[in-house]
């Protein structure tokens, strides 16, 4: 959390320099006189102007244009603040659900016959084995937290949020004769984004609200047939007093060589928190949780797999 | 002159000293006279103070009432909107004593402080975190609060925002589960269970039949008088008279709101499934679920309920079929298969008809089957059985993938619920099964997960939701008992008839 605060002050600063150095602006007032200066600072209570090189002017005394500008430019002054308008990430999980069972498994051939609105089915059950089956589903999210510490509103404020995570996906969906191959076991990670734009119409002194990211749903399943193997002894076997057993199933191979596992992870959450500054522009502060998350993933998508097929 | 002048003198001298003789002891009465009235007065203090003494234990008694001070002692300010999270339950109670940490009330007062506040639409702020709107409506429409409690064929709860998805396909008609009779329980409780709703109870009834689903409003309603009135209209005309069965035409009124990441097609999320989705989309944070199989298949005679994965069982067929056309072996089994087939089919559909027609001279409901050769069960006739492909991986794919898994099914639940709840978590559900009078679980089948009852109860459970089985009417019994062979030879008599 102090790195992303580190970070998320950095960001600011960075914004807030930008401001700063920004090009002189033309103020025109009322009655059509123009001069050019700076904001340094801007008094909402007082509702006056301080100009680097004019000093204090009162609001009403520029156009209706200006009063908007200078409006939009104090309010950006108060958004780029870290101190006075905080963000915070926090990784939660909203849910969290457990399916376990031991089940027999069992061959089942399906046809689908003329003349009839449903499957025939022929059903062969594999009863003298018995695999686990787990699965494991979480749906976590993260908590954005506005908190606004300025004395005068903040309104409009757009939050957008990028949510990756990963997940693995078996090559092999669920298939009993192919388990005998390797590719039984093997899996797919596929990286995976979900995006959620809102908008936040005002923000009034000292308001606080929370706001949260897309849900990453992630499954762990797991196939276990190691331990639940009840080894049978065949009735050959057994005429010839053979203490031998066997765990292999016609066509399928040896039962205990299938188990497999798919997981995912969160990778984490990428905020970006806008809003339109004085020439009409967005100005954003961005932040991520966890900090690294910028080395891993980028905001844009990488526009390098069409390149890779040509 | 002399001697009179101190006569005089000694006079006066006496006079004065009478005076101070006189002066002292009214001075001395008056001392005593008020030393004695002290006295008095002193005792009758230090009486009225004994006296008092002696309620001075009941004063003390009374200690518990200093305590009240601490009421005074300076409250840690907060900004109204956390207050607002954490209502008093002293409020909440005074209002309702249903369900109190369902309905977060904030104080009186704090309505005149949200007044000039800008309305708040969305989840975005905490004080919206269990979307208020309702109560805040609910306290300006001056009604009882919206908290049902809800007894749905055995599965309860109470909650502000309820559905309740129902099927309405021929599966709730067949012969075993009671027929039209026991869909008529359905519609009784339906009428009990939204009759009994609060007027600012929101709601909404989903009814399915295979992949079509409609929802009586596309949002949640308040269910006032008239909007009950409604739905026990709408829902009314469903499956009373059998030669209409399911939805009637131009219900279907439910497209999805998006696209979900999910194991299953969207083609492929039919039934129950499809019906849950249209209810999650909703967000209402109860929802009753009726319904008769798990999955779009169900097999006849083990009971095994999965949701079909259309495109992989078309591929399957194609390969299947191919590999019966290659096989000499294979395709002689085939062939023989299909030829015995054909007559049953045949022979089960005239039975139906000569059932049929029974039962309408009977003035009974036409009998809903599965599919014709239901009727052959029925009659003991035995079908045959399909030939098992010898070797599968010759046909190149596996009839296992041609089904989703339980837990595809569940991810898919998982998935489409919490893309509509994110940090509200899971809602509250619950699932009743129509079953028929007598009903008995496959054991082998069931242990395996395979049958609806089993699965169902298995989601349930991890959903830590309820389920019930609802017993439907006595099994309809078929009027007439037919024989494989009398059938034929009747279908073989009209074919020569008509030539």
């Amino acid at each position: 959390m102090n790195k992303f605060l580190l970070l998320s002050f950095a960001i600011g600063l960075m914004a807030g320099s930008a401001l700063a150095e920004d090009e002189l602006h033309t103020f025109s007032n009322s009655e059509g006189k123009t001069l050019q200066d700076r904001i340094l600072k801007y008094d909402f209570k007082e509702h006056i102007v301080l100009l680097e090189e004019k000093g204090r002017v009162p609001l009403d005394t520029f156009s209706e244009a200006d009063q908007e500008y200078i409006l939009l430019w104090n309010q950006l002054n108060g958004f780029l603040s870290t101190m006075r308008f905080k963000t915070t990430l926090n990784k939660s999980r909203w849910a969290s659900l457990k399916h376990e069972q031991n089940i027999t498994p069992y061959f089942m051939d399906v046809v689908q016959l003329p003349g009839k609105q449903t499957p025939t089915h022929n059903l062969v059950m594999i009863e003298d084995y018995e695999e686990y089956n787990a699965l494991y589903l979480e749906g976590e999210g993260f908590e954005i937290v506005l908190r606004n510490q300025n004395q005068f509103p903040i309104e409009n404020i757009v939050v957008e949020s990028k949510l990756f995570y990963e997940q693995e996906y078996y090559v092999i969906p669920d298939n009993l004769f192919n388990s005998e191959n390797n590719e039984y076991t093997d899996t797919v990670t596929t990286n995976k984004v979900r995006f959620l734009s809102e908008t936040v119409p005002v923000l009034i002194p000292l308001e606080e609200v929370v706001l949260y990211s897309e849900c990453a749903p992630i499954v762990d399943h797991q196939i276990d047939r190691t331990s639940l193997v009840s080894e049978t002894e065949s009735e050959s076997e057994s005429d010839d007093e053979e203490e031998e057993t066997t765990t292999e199933i016609e066509g399928f191979g040896e039962w205990s060589d299938h188990g497999r596992r798919r997981k995912g992870r969160t990778t984490g959450v990428w905020v970006r928190i806008g809003i339109k500054g004085p020439e009409g522009e967005m100005v954003w502060r961005e932040t991520t949780n966890p900090s690294t998350l910028s080395d891993k993933v980028s905001w844009d998508p990488i526009p390098e797999e069409p390149e890779e097929e040509e | 002159m002399h001697k009179n002048e101190t006569s005089d003198r000694d006079d006066m001298e006496v006079q004065k000293k009478k005076k101070r003789i006189v002066a002292s002891s009214a001075a001395l009465m008056s001392i005593a006279i008020h030393v004695v009235l002290i006295l008095a007065a002193g005792s009758m203090v230090a009486l009225k103070y004994y006296k008092k003494k002696s309620a001075g234990f009941q004063i003390e008694e009374q200690k518990p009432k200093l305590e009240r001070r601490k009421l005074q002692m300076p409250v840690k300010a907060q900004p109204f909107i956390e207050q607002m999270s954490k209502p008093k339950m002293q409020t909440t109670s005074r209002i309702t004593a249903n369900a109190p940490q369902m309905v977060n009330i904030p104080e009186q007062g704090e309505y005149l402080k949200m007044a000039p506040m800008p309305t708040f639409k969305g989840g975005y702020t905490n004080f919206v975190q269990m979307d208020r709107s309702l109560e805040f409506s609910a306290k300006y429409r001056d009604v009882s609060f919206g908290v049902s409690a809800v007894d749905f064929f055995g599965t309860k709860g109470k909650a502000e925002k309820i559905a309740i998805v129902v099927d309405t396909s021929k599966a709730m008609l067949y012969d075993e589960r009671g027929g039209a009779e026991s869909y008529s329980m359905v519609h009784e409780d339906l009428h009990e269970v939204i009759g009994n709703m609060r007027s600012a109870t929101l709601f909404n009834v989903v009814l399915y039949d295979g992949s079509q689903v409609a929802l009586f409003n596309q949002g949640m309603v308040p269910a006032t008088p008239a909007a009950k009135t409604n739905v026990l209209e709408w829902i009314g005309g469903i499956n009373t008279n059998l030669a209409k069965v399911g939805l009637l035409d131009g219900m279907a009124n439910y497209a999805p709101k998006k696209a979900y990441d999910v194991p299953m097609e969207q083609r492929d999320v039919t039934g129950w499934l499809k019906g849950l989705q249209a209810a999650v989309e909703l967000n209402p944070e109860i929802i009753f679920l009726l319904s008769s199989d798990w999955g779009n298949v169900t097999t006849m005679e083990e009971g095994i309920s999965y949701f079909l994965n259309t495109s992989v069982f078309e591929e399957y067929q194609q390969k299947r079929a191919a590999y019966f056309l290659e096989e000499e072996d294979a395709k002689e089994d085939m062939d023989l298969y299909r030829a015995e087939f054909d007559q049953m089919r045949a022979i089960a559909l005239k039975m139906l008809e000569l059932e049929n027609q029974a039962r309408i001279d009977a003035e009974m409901q036409p009998k809903v089957v599965r599919d014709w050769d239901e009727i052959l069960l029925n009659n003991e006739v035995e079908l045959p059985e399909l030939p098992l492909v010898a070797d599968q991986e010759e046909v190149g794919a596996s009839p296992a993938q041609t089904r989703y898994t339980i837990d595809e099914v569940l991810e898919t639940i998982f998935v489409m619920v919490m893309d509509n709840y994110r940090q509200k978590g899971f809602p509250q559900l619950n699932f009743v099964m129509l079953t028929g009078e007598g009903f008995s679980r496959n054991s082998t089948a069931a242990a395996s997960m395979m049958t609806s009852d089993a699965k169902f109860q298995n989601l349930t459970k991890m959903v830590k939701g309820r389920f019930r089985y609802l017993e439907g009417m006595p099994a309809v019994d078929n009027l007439l008992m037919q024989d494989a062979d009398d059938v034929l030879q009747l279908i073989e008599s009209e074919e020569t008839e008509e030539l």
